[in-house]
């Protein structure tokens, strides 16, 4: 992603220091395990959670959440389609290579998860917001 | 400071890893695929008035951005080796044909190091991917 996974992660431990333990959110990151298949799926459901988190953060300070992880699931977007395109290739009998289709299918795999575990954090981050003592 | 520019090009992907085993398995594909082909025409001979069948060898060489290519492909002598076969009908009036100059243990020596280097190319993916797993499971409950 081009998230780049440490500046992300960067930011999100920036934006959000501690972060004490609260009633669990629905946990979508632990059965997040897309196929090349059901991986459009996965996208459309994270990118339809992250949107509330993304205009709450950004009305709320300069921190640009949202926008990091919008150009995270462009990026992601593409791993997948070309595991999607390596997988139809792979089936029609047109792969040149195995190994392109698996690690490709591995590498949209871990962007995935990278990308559910950033909506689960922002997503956790504005529900403490929201319960917050006033 | 040009090997540490060079060290910051090298690690521009989250996933760098991946696409240099990726790039890997493809050389070494390449390569089993050549000494198969190799092996396939160890008997393979022509008559003395043409080339012997040339074996091929790739050539490897390391991609600036990491990883690994096939810069080009070796091949044999295409004179190869002259061989007495007085019944073969592609034997000239002397009884000679040509036969490639390849050295059958030397090919399935190859055939294993291509293996071994695939093979650990396929545990370096699994390395990155529990290394990416573990550093996503950094601030789970």
């Amino acid at each position: 992603m081009s998230v780049s996974g440490i500046e992300s992660v960067g930011a999100v431990s920036g934006a959000l220091p501690a972060m004490p333990t609260m009633p669990s959110l629905d946990d979508v990151g632990s059965t997040a395990q897309p196929s090349a298949a059901g991986a459009a799926d996965a996208t459309g459901a994270t990118t339809g959670a992250t949107t509330g988190a993304q205009t709450g953060a950004q009305s709320a300070s300069g921190v640009e959440f949202g926008n990091l992880l919008t150009d995270g699931l462009d990026r992601l977007e593409g791993l997948q389609n070309t595991s999607s395109g390596l997988a139809v290739q792979a089936a029609t009998g047109d792969s040149t290579s195995i190994h392109d289709y698996t690690i490709a299918a591995a590498e949209a795999s871990t962007a995935t998860q990278l990308a559910v575990s950033l909506r689960n954090t922002g997503l956790q981050a504005f529900n403490q917001i929201m319960s917050m003592q006033v | 400071m040009g090997a540490r520019s060079e060290a910051s090009t090298r690690m521009s992907n989250a996933f760098n890893l991946l696409r240099v085993a990726d790039e890997a398995m493809g050389a070494h594909q390449t390569w089993m695929d050549a000494l198969g082909d190799n092996i396939a025409n160890v008997n393979t001979y022509q008559p003395t008035s043409g080339n012997a069948f040339q074996a091929q060898y790739p050539i490897f060489q390391a991609d600036p951005s990491g990883g690994v290519r096939v810069a080009g492909v070796a091949q044999s002598d295409p004179q190869g080796r002259e061989v007495s076969m007085p019944d073969s009908p592609l034997a000239d009036a002397d009884g000679y044909v040509r036969a490639p100059d390849i050295d059958m243990s030397s090919e399935m020596s190859q055939l294993i190091m291509a293996q071994r280097g695939y093979e650990a190319s396929v545990d370096v993916t699994k390395t990155a991917q529990t290394t990416y797993n573990a550093a996503l499971s950094i601030g789970q409950k």
